[in-house]
């Protein structure tokens, strides 16, 4: 019963042929680099524009933390061109929407790479799917929610999920927990989740702790009763957030109805002010888990919560921003997250403009010169050199949830550090 | 043995959910002949109406159950008396792809009109929980295994208690026979539609009530009322519900007694992994009937 | 003898925009091509199963996403070249394919479809714990497409005449020449035994078997090789994406290919490829659209009400699929001179009537 078609077998033949043929030509190098001066991808020297490119998750299941970053950066770009720019040059923004998807995100990356400068990318699994790109093209990436790795490119803002966790973890363990607590860990079962395991392994071997449990759900389970009971009969009083807000949600409420109430550690930035109110804002009606969470609860975070009766002094120009050009949209810490992302990336151009050099190694060379980031005190100033192993901060703001602070956060220890988090690198 | 008795329990409240979702499969099926794969949708679809217009707009609780279910019921007849009974070639495939057509552009449409971020039900029960022993739920769990008793006890009673109940299980057996004898073979399929209409708003609401919430991820739950088909057999009822309590009882155990060698989240495919063993075993499933096939 | 037709001129000039559209337009159009051309491979694989053979399987993720992972570990570990990964994928697709089939096709009909279900889920925890091969739910990188010194990686070009061909564009011919091999293997597929053996199960099995056909044996041949055109639709497209993750292999990417190939027209050559285009390429179209931006209305979402919309219409009133359309058009601009057929008339019908037309499987009892 075999196919024996008459056109196929020459047409095979005459493939592999050319096949073969076309593997003795060889492929070159692209040529990537251009003279310097004001000038490369993404650059308009006539009307002193350059090109931002973001490809962030606007739609989908991270819309809730990627749209309001994607606020805060085009925000803070428009209240920057509207005071000047830097020199003259304004800076204009290219958004496009990944619906986090990775597949979704080369397609947008193909579209933008020669025509933008900067490159603002949200999501872990999303970036990592153009890293091998950006890396080729050399150009300097940040952006939210996206895990370290030892690329120089990468411009990342804040405490990776590791470090974070086990900063959080070793506060709790030192500060606040007895010699005999025993710990725990709900995570998702991704990178992103497996990221906050690291860190929750490393504080754990770091200072010797009574780990438990380590339970774990594929990203789609809605149902955690399975995971609930296991935590429950572990009996640990310490367990860790490693997964979104609706999850982590329903792990609490499903616990709590088994009669189960540990504390619950969430790392930066899983914890959201959804969980406390349905709005995320303090006069929103309480959900049915706050009880469950408020004054039972520790996060850690790296921007400043927002207090609209006192605001931190670098909100300032935040709130007048904010005004005049997002009135709707609340301020949070995802949208001062991405405000701080504007920052960053205005003085890596102020650098470049400074240096006389604007190609993708101008830019290369402006980010990893620039040392210290002065964020005005929204965030911890992450700081940028030519170690590209080192993420920008290590340590984190430990905060316990209360629902009369500002973003529900009362912040107890500010700038924290800790050896587990010193000894972890990261995990590509 | 207590977590072994609060699995069991968990487990049965999962399940008595899956029961229902997978009667609605079994309903149509005897009805029509046709997997309705757009069921999940269709639990969607309740879910998020109910919240929508329980949080949004203070309809009350019940009065937004009710309206729900008259919505999605409809949808469903229509959906029946539109589309899918002019399909003329009598092709299972094409009734699938028409009914997983459905439940994409459903889907879709779903989250357009409500997003994605997770939103809660609006449920009266809240936090509260009941406990006995050692062994607790929290409520709207309970009032779920309930209600399915209930709605299971009262299709049993339709079923087989009353002429449609007849005319159902005549029309599913030979249409044209029925037709012949005087069987408004129409009306009790569009009929069947509405039943699978309100047993899918029910099972919505369950699956969504705290602690759990309304996302979308909710019709590939409803995906595990397949395994219950399967298991109890596709053209029996009872079949159905004593399937979507065994599956739950099965998912549950699995995630509590998994042993580590079978790596994570084998609880998530356990159901699946017993339907393939049953396929191979007894394939018309623990109270189906084998169909005489004609040629 | 050659003649100029209108149809023929058309043909022309397809095959002239097909060629130069990688040098004429821009990258992201080339990239969004590569994809449809990668996918127009894999869902001629359906087609094989569900288009001639009348098996609604629902595994094609699965066997994808076993292509993909066979070009990481060949290509990517074992760092062999691509002649010898890109036929590997699909032969370990196909033998695993051919080892699930006999038992999948034990069950018919309905019970066939909803195993294949549970085959992409079991699937997809597979992936997420063999993470020494898939590199778990973190996913891992696929390598670029090598044979020699002809390097697709990422920042590597090639001087053909005149004009500079990157990475994408390098692709795009790539997989073109794969598809049309792929395309002429059905085209022969349909015209040989094994291909009539499969439209006769698809119009009824027991019919079939009474002919003489062994149905096990043709059901497990076309059950290995959709898997087989799977495996390779899988590894190019983790080469050209570069990294693949477990939860890509999901449900509805199957659903995806299914679609592209009723849509387009099943048991036919082109049909799949014109299918390919509306599902694959649907939401690039429509995210250009510029009404869509400030609604914040995803065109995935968009995409999926349109093309649910069109897979209605087809099983409804076109049963044919697109290809069926595209055929009577051609034939009512080719034959100018045949007067309309009227009721009672002794004409010819423009098109065979749809009873000839290979239906998705009759009313197979489940």
């Amino acid at each position: 019963m075999k196919v024996r078609p008459r056109t196929f077998a020459p047409a095979a033949v005459l493939g592999v042929a050319v096949a073969l043929i076309l593997g003795a030509c060889g492929t070159t190098d692209a040529d990537t680099t251009s003279e310097g001066g004001l000038k490369g991808p993404g650059v308009d020297s006539s009307a002193k524009t350059i090109t931002i490119g973001e490809i962030s998750a606007l739609s989908g299941p991270a819309e809730s933390v990627g749209i309001p970053v994607h606020d805060g950066l085009e925000t803070y770009l428009k209240w920057f061109n509207d005071n000047g720019g830097v020199d003259g040059w304004k800076i204009k923004l290219d958004a496009r929407d990944s619906a986090y998807n990775p597949q979704k995100t080369v397609q947008l990356f193909n579209e933008l790479k020669d025509n933008v400068t900067l490159l603002n990318s949200f999501g872990t699994p999303t970036t990592a799917a153009i890293r091998p790109l950006i890396d080729e093209q050399k150009l300097v990436t940040g952006g939210a929610g996206i895990d370290w790795s030892d690329d120089p490119q990468l411009a990342l803002l804040g405490t990776p999920y590791a470090p974070a966790v086990a900063d959080l973890v070793t506060y709790v363990a030192t500060e606040k927990a007895g010699k005999d607590s025993k710990y725990g860990i709900f995570y998702q079962n991704d990178a992103f989740g497996q990221a906050n395991l690291a860190g929750y392994e490393s504080a754990a071997k770091t200072l010797d702790l009574n780990s438990v449990s380590e339970v774990n759900y594929k990203p789609g389970d809605t149902d955690f009763s399975a995971q609930a009971a296991k935590l429950k009969a572990s009996g640990a009083d310490y367990v860790v957030i490693g997964a979104i807000s609706p999850n982590a949600a329903s792990l609490i409420g499903t616990a709590g109805s088994l009669g189960y109430e540990p504390t619950w550690l969430f790392a930066a930035p899983l914890f959201d002010p959804v969980l406390i109110t349905d709005d995320g804002t303090a006069t929103g009606k309480k959900t049915a888990v706050a009880p469950l969470i408020v004054g039972h609860s520790y996060a850690s975070t790296y921007t400043t919560p927002y207090d609209a009766s006192s605001p931190a002094p670098g909100f300032a120009d935040v709130e007048a921003a904010h005004k005049k050009f997002r009135p709707k949209t609340p301020i949070n810490a995802n949208f001062t997250y991405g405000w701080s992302l504007g920052k960053i990336y205005t003085a890596i151009v102020e650098k470049a403009i400074a240096d006389g050099d604007l190609s993708r190694e101008g830019i290369l060379k402006a980010k990893q010169s620039l040392g210290e980031v002065d964020l005005a005190g929204l965030a911890s100033n992450p700081t940028y050199g030519t170690a590209s192993a080192e993420p920008p901060s290590r340590a984190v703001d430990v905060a316990v949830v209360d629902d009369t602070a500002p973003g529900f956060l009362r912040v107890e220890s500010k700038g924290y550090t800790s050896d587990a988090a010193a000894s972890l690198k990261p995990s590509s | 043995m207590n977590t072994l008795l609060q699995a069991l329990v968990s487990g049965l409240s999962i399940g008595s959910t899956y029961a229902l979702v997978a009667l609605g499969f079994s309903v149509v099926y005897r009805g029509s002949r046709v997997i309705n794969f757009a069921q999940g949708a269709m639990v969607l679809a309740g879910a998020y109406l109910v919240s929508w217009l329980a949080l949004d707009h203070g309809v009350p609780f019940i009065a937004a159950i009710v309206l729900a279910i008259a919505v999605v019921a409809t949808g469903g007849m229509l959906f029946d008396a539109t589309i899918l009974r002019r399909l003329t070639a009598k092709d299972i495939n094409s009734s699938v792809i028409i009914t997983l057509a459905l439940s994409i552009g459903l889907a879709a449409v779903i989250e357009i009109c409500f997003g994605t971020t997770q939103r809660e039900l609006g449920d009266p029960w809240g936090a509260d929980t009941v406990s006995v022993g050692a062994v607790s739920l929290p409520a709207s769990r309970v009032w779920g295994i309930g209600i399915s008793i209930l709605v299971a006890a009262a299709f049993v009673l339709l079923d087989r208690g009353t002429r449609f109940g007849l005319a159902m299980r005549a029309s599913a057996s030979d249409e044209e026979a029925a037709l012949a004898v005087g069987v408004p073979v129409w009306r009790v399929r569009s009929l069947t539609w509405a039943i699978a209409g309100v047993l899918a708003v029910i099972g919505g609401v369950f699956l969504t009530a705290y602690p759990s919430s309304v996302t979308p991820t909710v019709s590939s739950a409803a995906l595990a009322a397949f395994p219950a088909l399967i298991l109890g057999g596709l053209d029996s009822p009872s079949g159905a519900l004593l399937g979507g309590v065994v599956i739950g009882i099965v998912q549950v155990l699995a995630g509590t007694y998994q042993p580590t060698w079978l790596g994570d989240n084998f609880d998530t495919v356990a159901p699946y992994a017993v339907m393939i063993v049953i396929l191979l075993v007894r394939p018309y499933g623990l109270l189906g009937t084998r169909p005489a096939e004609r040629i | 003898m050659t003649q100029v037709t209108p149809v023929r001129c058309f043909s022309a000039l397809l095959l002239v925009a097909c060629l130069a559209t990688p040098i004429v337009m821009s990258p992201g159009f080339v990239s969004v091509c590569v994809f449809v051309l990668i996918a127009a491979i894999g869902a001629q694989g359906v087609n094989v199963v569900t288009g001639y053979a009348g098996q609604l399987s629902f595994g094609h993720a699965f066997f994808l996403a076993i292509g993909a992972y066979t070009a990481g570990v060949l290509g990517g570990d074992h760092g062999l070249s691509a002649l010898i990964w890109v036929p590997a994928a699909g032969i370990v697709a196909a033998v695993i394919g051919a080892l699930i089939a006999p038992t999948a096709v034990r069950l018919r009909g309905l019970y066939l479809s909803i195993v294949t279900i549970a085959l992409v889920l079991v699937g997809q925890y597979l992936f997420v714990n063999l993470d020494g091969l898939t590199g778990g739910a973190a996913g891992r990188s696929i390598p670029a497409f090598r044979i020699g010194t002809l390097d697709l990686s990422p920042g590597r070009e090639l001087q053909v005449g005149p004009w500079q061909l990157g990475r994408d564009q390098l692709y795009y011919y790539v997989t073109l020449v794969l598809l049309v091999l792929v395309c002429l293997y059905v085209r022969n597929l349909g015209r040989s035994r094994v291909g009539r053996a499969m439209l006769a199960i698809n119009e009824g099995e027991l019919g079939a078997a009474v002919l003489g056909v062994n149905t096990t044996r043709v059901k497990v041949v076309a059950f290995a090789l959709s898997a087989f055109f799977a495996g390779i639709a899988g590894a190019l497209y983790g080469s050209y994406l570069s990294y693949v993750q477990p939860d890509q292999w999901s449900l509805i990417l199957s659903v995806e290919y299914v679609a592209a190939v009723i849509i387009g027209g099943s048991a036919t050559v082109f049909g799949p490829v014109l299918g390919a285009i509306v599902v694959f390429a649907l939401p690039a179209v429509i995210e250009k659209l510029p009404f869509l931006h400030d609604t914040g209305v995803a065109p995935a979402n968009v995409a999926a009400i349109i093309y649910a919309v069109v897979i209605i219409a087809v099983l409804l009133k076109m049963p044919r699929g697109l290809i069926g359309l595209v055929d009577t058009f051609t034939r009512r601009i080719s034959t100018p001179n045949k007067l309309p057929p009227s009721a009672g008339d002794g004409g010819l019908p423009a098109e065979p009537p749809a009873v000839l037309a290979p239906r998705l499987g009759r009313s197979q009892h489940p």
